[in-house]
């Protein structure tokens, strides 16, 4: 038998070359908001006069609640001061005062939109049994300035509240110096005890001699118009 | 005679015999190779490719306006957003948090199956910033700038019976969440790109 005598020897060297990728991976991120469309909001507000029983002592006395419909963030009914022939209203009237409700604006989110201007205008009706001015919250809560009285104040020629002319404030509220908070949040926010963050008092009077208020008739409708800026 | 003839018949049938095993063993000739194999460490990443964010306003009478977002990510069914913060990183801003998505890694030829660290970059934008959120609250931890890994890095431990797995983000053991910040008074579209690296 004749073995093979010799020997095939082979180096054969596989090398896999696979380096860690120091580039990385990619993920493409994209967004896309939804435009809103721009939303006021407003509450009512109601005002319940009452009277302390009669004394012979002292002139009667008025005290008044005031009750919000459709509060604006969890507002709270404000609290009213009473004064009976206050300065500045008509003998027989009583002058309610209170802090202005809060009012917003929302919806002007992914806009240019940061800040708002407020006017109002009455229903073309003055009923001049029942007046409401809009004040500075710094004004004397037994004084009724007839000249910034808004109820009467046609939809044609608004009064200016915030805004170039303000009789409250003459610039726009911008939004993150308003009511709701200390940061921007895309809503623009009218109330509050802070005139700069968009704070304002009613003075409201009301005819209580000769004369029997009832609600269904000593009403006004302030129409309130909030323009994005 | 016939004897002497079987004789030489069965000798030449012996010799051809021989012949032929000589040659099979000529044609077998012994072929030892030495072969070594070098593999370097290597880790494959799977990100995904393209996700995708719509968010609204909703305006409110009683609070502030909520906020509806959704991510869909590869074409998946979107998911709602984690939580969202007003006046973030700064004021005039919002923050939209999602749960990140997942990405997985396998390494090879690597002995030490320890921890990983994956890391996140991203390209900022003007109108967007990128935060890595490591308990879904609000971040401050902005990811690096493309390409640079110093921050925003994850431990990823092995997983999986060869321990050569490694996974992070939505549907895993390990969750992280996705800042996204844009100014709320943005109203175009923005793109970024975020790029993973495992290491």
């Amino acid at each position: 038998m004749i073995m093979a005598s010799h020997r095939l020897l082979q180096n054969v060297e596989i090398e896999t070359t696979l380096e860690a990728d120091a580039s990385g991976v990619v993920s493409t991120i994209s967004t896309d908001c939804t435009i809103p469309t721009p939303t006021a909001f407003a509450p009512s507000i109601a005002y319940n006069l009452t009277w302390a029983a009669p004394v012979a002592t002292a002139a009667s006395t008025p005290s008044a609640t005031a009750a919000l419909t459709g509060p604006i963030n969890l507002d709270t009914n404000p609290a009213v001061t009473t004064t009976l022939n206050a300065s500045g209203a008509p003998g027989g009237f009583v002058l309610f005062v209170n802090q202005s409700p809060k009012m917003k604006i929302g919806g002007i989110q992914c806009q240019l939109y940061s800040q708002s201007k407020l006017e109002v205008n009455g229903d073309g009706v003055d009923n001049l049994s029942f007046d409401i001015a809009i004040q500075h919250l710094s004004d004397s809560d037994t004084i009724y300035t007839a000249a910034n009285k808004v109820d009467n104040v046609p939809a044609a020629s608004k009064a200016v509240l915030w805004g170039a002319g303000g009789q409250i404030v003459t610039s726009n509220l911008v939004d993150g110096s308003d009511e709701d908070s200390t940061t921007a949040n895309g809503d623009v926010v009218f109330g509050g005890s802070v005139e700069a963050k968009g704070g304002s008092e009613m003075h409201v009077i009301l005819d209580v001699t000769n004369y029997s208020p009832a609600s269904a008739t000593d009403q006004e409708t302030l129409t309130y118009t909030f323009t994005p800026f | 005679m016939k004897q002497l003839l079987l004789f030489f018949v069965v000798l030449w049938m012996l010799a051809v015999l021989l012949g032929r095993q000589e040659e099979v063993y000529s044609s077998q000739n012994f072929m030892e190779w030495e072969v070594s194999a070098q593999c370097l460490p290597h880790s494959d990443l799977e990100v995904p490719q393209r996700a995708h964010i719509r968010y609204a306003y909703l305006p409110s009478m009683d609070a502030a306006a909520q906020v509806q977002a959704f991510l869909s990510v590869d074409g998946a069914p979107e998911v709602a957003l984690t939580r969202y913060a007003w006046g973030d990183p700064s004021p005039g801003w919002i923050s939209i948090l999602f749960k990140g998505p997942a990405v997985r890694a396998h390494s090879y030829c690597q002995e030490n199956q320890n921890d990983k660290l994956l890391s996140l970059s991203y390209s900022r934008k003007e109108n967007l910033q990128v935060f890595l959120s490591r308990a879904g609250e609000v971040s401050r931890e902005e990811l690096n700038p493309l390409d640079q890994f110093q921050r925003s890095t994850l431990h990823v431990p092995a997983q999986g019976s060869e321990h050569s797995e490694y996974s992070a983000g939505e549907g895993t053991s390990l969750p992280y969440w996705l800042q996204f910040s844009t100014p709320i008074n943005f109203f175009s579209k923005e793109e970024t790109v975020i790029k993973y690296n495992i290491q």
